[in-house]
């Protein structure tokens, strides 16, 4: 209460400093045109001098206002950051959720943090914003329309309407956006959130609750690896069960390029929904996991890709923890398919945890962890890890030949000499 | 070969202009569209009196157009080419400034420009009585006001350009805004003064009098209850069906129930507005020259609807997030040129513009 209450005494105090500085530069662009108007006036009028000379020092110590405004205004904001991270949460279709927590950067847009996760994006681009189109992530799938190959509102068109449903999380609430992503500027410990499914024209599928603090934990515990060079197998029963894909699981992925420092080698045991750092470094070789191919595309030694798990309740895998490498593979890699049921490497408690649980809870499995060598730890840069497809055509790099392009230049010139000779000629 | 003159070949090509302008945003093939537009806005002979007035009235679009890219930069802050960045305090303009948003808003200028070009070679070729001739009986008076609308903008441009004339001839310096007062008010009384001579001059010649009712267009509208009937189950139809597009798509029902409304609506207009049987003196001929134009410009359409469904990848450009260097393909840049073909078919010049 004390804390809700020394809270909104602040966001009070930021109000008042931000009203302050827009008055004062309202007041001073008023004054400035006003000014600037008289002083017009007056050099009209050559009659009064001493009211020319008035009226030239009034203009200018009216721009001198204009320009202290204007600086005011541009002075940042006394806000105090959070936490200076932001966090990104992804439903998908199949209710597969992915959570990112990236470091925050000054001017960071919406926009901005969805291309940082990496994940497969197609996005409109307009004067008027930007909207996404569709969003996949390698494991997952993909859900939304293939612009520009087709409309990006594809799904939207007929009912029910689907569509990429953006949310900002407010507390422990989302609440609908009502800005472009892009024109939505974070601020240091904010969460944006996607989901896809069915809305309205003012309501859309919404993520799962969750707070900042599971999508962005605190550093807490800093391991200390263990030089071994075996790798630990994790005696987990669950996850040596047949990767059978159900079609009501979700799965939870946490992608975190610029992940805390720390992870949480034991989970406690808890009746958590949604569990952030509470994977454990280890592979079970399991041959009833599907392995890792290693000559994925999209795959480097030593990185890790988020996995779907196939399991009756929602987990988490954690791609910022430190996983050990299978003794057969030099490291863990991507797989690129997006059907994929399972992946190996995984260290995944399933629980059976009633829709609904609070997200603060933990598992009521407790999962034991075993620390990995430095060297066969691996942490998810998610702009390695997954190419950032978007839409547009923007690949980068044009396909043209450097023929086409003197074809176009013939084209472009004979066109203009015929205007020029027939100007010429007219004249 | 003569030049074309028929409106139904000129409207294709304006079609096939207006579709190659709008359907891409890459630069190079908007740059080479403007230019060909340009090529034959320069060649093709004026025929209208009005056609002076559209170098004016681009000019205008284009000044407005390059407000559009201001506004493009300010608000769009989409981009990775950052130029500089405004304060993220200041509503709506705060943020990045970038580069991409620039070429952008650019690129919607030249499309712009196109759009405006071709609206003027169709207009400095086609006189609007002419047009008038093709609206179908039923929409006659539909057509008059629409022709009576497109007309506005060039004789008002006209106007604007005599009292400006005028103000310079007694003195008058343009120089801060509040000096374009004096042209304003002149403007507006003028277009009031002609608006009303409009009026009567279509009143004396009876427009809206129905020669077979020998009532008015009053006398028209009260013309019993099954053309109120079938206004009001047109109407409602077609807008259903119309409404319905957004929610089941197109389903098989919602698609028939617009056709019928549309089949009503149409009957009981032309219930209403029977028209009247015009005999011409001059009549408008069909020559070679329209025939080639017509066809070749329904041609390119068809072929640009085609790359449109199969290959929308060859017009699609963005400079976003990140400036590339738009692809350029050789022969969508040579169809590109049928844009010409008022030029190519034409034979003799009546008379070039200075």
């Amino acid at each position: 209460m004390r804390e809700k209450f020394f809270e909104f005494v602040q966001q009070v105090a930021q109000g008042l400093a931000l009203d302050y500085k827009s008055s004062v530069s309202l007041i001073g662009w008023y004054i400035g045109l006003c000014a600037s108007a008289g002083h017009n006036r007056t050099l009209d009028d050559k009659s009064s001098a001493s009211r020319t000379w008035r009226c030239s020092h009034a203009s200018r110590i009216g721009w001198l206002v204009v320009v202290v405004g204007l600086a005011c205004l541009a002075l940042p904001a006394n806000a105090q950051p959070r936490d200076n991270r932001v966090g990104l949460v992804v439903q998908f279709g199949n209710e597969a959720v992915v959570t990112g927590c990236y470091a925050y950067t000054p001017g960071m847009t919406g926009l901005d943090l969805l291309r940082r996760a990496g994940l497969e994006t197609a996005i409109e681009y307009q004067s008027i914003g930007a909207l996404v189109c569709r969003i996949g992530a390698p494991t997952i799938g993909a859900d939304g329309c293939d612009y520009p190959r087709e409309d990006c509102l594809c799904q939207a068109r007929t009912l029910p309407w689907r569509y990429w449903a953006y949310w900002r999380l407010e507390g422990d609430s989302w609440v609908y956006a009502d800005r472009s992503l892009s024109g939505r500027t974070l601020q240091p410990g904010d969460v944006d959130g996607w989901a896809w499914g069915i809305g309205t024209t003012d309501f859309g599928a919404k993520p799962p609750r969750l707070t900042f603090d599971n999508i962005c934990p605190a550093p807490t515990q800093t391991p200390s690896p263990v030089p071994t060079s075996a790798p630990p197998v994790l005696p987990t029963a669950t996850a040596t069960e047949p990767p059978t894909r159900t079609p009501t699981a979700s799965a939870t992925v946490t992608l975190s390029p610029t992940p805390p420092p720390s992870w949480t080698p034991t989970v406690p045991p808890t009746d958590t929904r949604v569990v952030t750092s509470a994977l454990t470094p280890g592979v079970i070789p399991s041959p009833a996991l599907t392995p890792f191919p290693t000559s994925s595309p999209l795959a480097e030694p030593g990185q890790f890709t988020p996995t779907r798990i196939p399991t009756a309740s929602p987990v988490i895998v954690s791609p910022t923890l430190p996983i050990a490498t299978p003794s057969h593979t030099p490291g863990p890699t991507l797989r690129p398919a997006l059907t994929a049921p399972l992946v190996a490497g995984q260290s995944v408690t399933p629980t059976l945890a009633p829709p609904g649980v609070s997200p603060t809870s933990t598992p009521t499995q407790p999962t034991t962890t075993t620390p990995t060598s430095q060297a066969s730890v691996a942490r998810v840069d998610l702009t390695r890890l997954t190419p950032v497809v978007e839409g547009g055509g923007s690949t980068g790099v044009s396909q043209t030949p450097p023929l086409s392009y003197a074809f176009f230049v013939v084209l472009i010139a004979g066109l203009l000499v015929y205007l020029l000779g027939r100007r010429r000629g007219v004249g | 070969m003569s030049q074309p003159q028929h409106p139904l070949a000129w409207l294709a090509w304006l079609a096939l202009a207006f579709s190659a302008a709008l359907t891409t945003r890459n630069p190079l093939y908007l740059m080479l569209i403007l230019l060909a537009l340009v090529v034959v806005y320069q060649t093709t002979p004026t025929r209208t009196q009005t056609s002076g007035a559209w170098s004016s009235f681009i000019r205008l679009g284009i000044f407005f157009g390059v407000i559009g890219v201001g506004f493009d930069t300010l608000t769009a802050h989409i981009g990775d080419t950052v130029l500089f960045w405004l304060p993220a305090d200041w509503p709506i303009i705060g943020g990045r400034i970038t580069l991409e948003a620039v070429i952008h808003g650019l690129t919607g200028v030249i499309q712009l420009a196109c759009l405006l070009v071709a609206g003027a070679v169709f207009s400095q070729t086609l006189d609007a009585a002419l047009l008038l001739r093709f609206v179908p009986p039923a929409f006659y008076h539909s057509g008059l006001v629409l022709t009576i609308g497109l007309a506005f903008i060039p004789q008002t441009v006209l106007a604007f350009q005599e009292i400006r004339d005028a103000q310079r001839i007694r003195g008058h310096q343009f120089r801060a805004a509040r000096d374009w007062l004096p042209l304003v008010g002149p403007l507006l009384t003028t277009g009031l003064e002609r608006a009303v001579q409009l009026a009567e001059s279509m009143e004396a010649r009876g427009l809206g009098y129905s020669a077979a009712s020998g009532q008015g267009a009053r006398g028209n509208i009260q013309a019993g209850w099954p053309t109120q009937l079938g206004l009001l189950l047109g109407g409602l139809g077609l807008s259903f069906a119309l409404f319905g597009l957004g929610y089941w798509g197109r389903a098989w029902w919602n698609l028939a129930l617009g056709l019928v409304g549309a089949g009503i609506l149409l009957w009981t207009l032309r219930r209403l507005m029977p028209g009247s049987q015009r005999t011409r003196y001059r009549r408008v001929v069909w020559g070679r020259a329209d025939q080639l134009l017509a066809t070749l410009s329904l041609l390119g359409l068809l072929g640009l609807m085609g790359i449109l469904l199969t290959r929308p990848l060859d017009l699609f450009y963005t400079p976003y997030p990140r400036l590339t260097w738009p692809s350029f393909e050789v022969w969508l840049g040579v169809a590109y040129l049928l844009l010409l073909l008022p030029m190519l078919v034409q034979g003799s010049k009546q008379h070039d513009r200075v």
